[in-house]
């Protein structure tokens, strides 16, 4: 957990590293930290769940970004059991879009010359992934939130 | 599902995009653009471009903001369930960056 809580801090450190005029350079990679800062949290939370605790950081390597964005936006743009109390499929949504949103950006903000930040959009996307860590907090334990956390890893199938 | 985006009517698009930016708050938003492309998997995607106001951009309202317009857009155009396409949100407050073509 406190990877995740670091790097997000790191995001938030870049982001007002120069007040005034910040640099391409640190805006870029405030967005680039704040998505590993969410990519971190919820493979964190996902491989707590096996029981070898010696063997954890090993399932942690599985994970895949594009498994991943598959998996969000289905979480994203799922429709959930009316049992499922709406604030939590919401805040389950909110998290999968910054997922799926700030791993884009990041790949803007590592790969794209032509993409020009500016402190707001930057700020944004940072903000975006501190409110992603607050409601994933808040969600963690539900069962939909554990079953995102299954399918981030695997080809998820319902049923 | 995924529409290719030569299939997407942009004229319809554009309509619901229209409708779903009135009902945005004026003293928050300014302006709404998109446009269509591919994300970095390639899926098509609506990448929009949305001008806050100074007010709307301040550092302690900005989260809020971002995150209840982006959310406004997504639930009222329902981009991929509706139109195939992934959305991707974009904020600033400076007009000339909004106007570059390129910002989004």
């Amino acid at each position: 957990m406190a990877f995740a809580e670091d790097l997000l801090k790191q995001a938030f450190l870049l982001l007002n590293k120069e007040p005034r005029t910040p640099t391409q350079a640190s805006l870029r990679r405030s967005v680039s930290t704040a998505y590993y800062a969410l990519f971190r949290l919820l493979i964190q939370d996902a491989s707590a769940n096996w029981s070898r605790a010696d063997t954890r950081d090993f399932l942690a390597r599985a994970f895949d970004h594009s498994a991943m964005k598959n998996a969000s936006t289905r979480a994203e743009n799922a429709t959930y059991d009316p049992a499922v109390p709406q604030p939590v499929a919401s805040k389950l949504r909110s998290v999968a879009r910054a997922f799926r949103e700030l791993q884009f950006q990041r790949h803007l903000a590592d790969y794209s010359n032509a993409t020009k930040w500016d402190r707001v959009m930057a700020s944004a996307k940072v903000k975006q992934a501190d409110t992603a860590f607050t409601e994933w907090k808040s969600i963690r334990k539900e069962f939909v939130a554990q079953r995102y956390l299954v399918s981030l890893l695997s080809h998820y199938k319902d049923g | 599902m995924q529409v290719p985006i030569g299939l997407v009517n942009q004229t319809q698009l554009k309509d619901a995009v229209d409708a779903a930016a009135k009902t945005l708050q004026a003293r928050e938003v300014r302006h709404v653009r998109f446009t269509l492309g591919s994300d970095a998997s390639g899926e098509p995607s609506i990448f929009f471009g949305i001008l806050l106001t100074p007010e709307a951009s301040q550092d302690l309202r900005l989260a809020d903001v971002t995150g209840r317009v982006a959310g406004l857009l997504f639930d009222q155009l329902q981009p991929y369930n509706r139109w195939g396409l992934q959305p991707y949100f974009n904020f600033t407050s400076s007009p000339a960056h909004f106007r570059n073509p390129s910002w989004i």
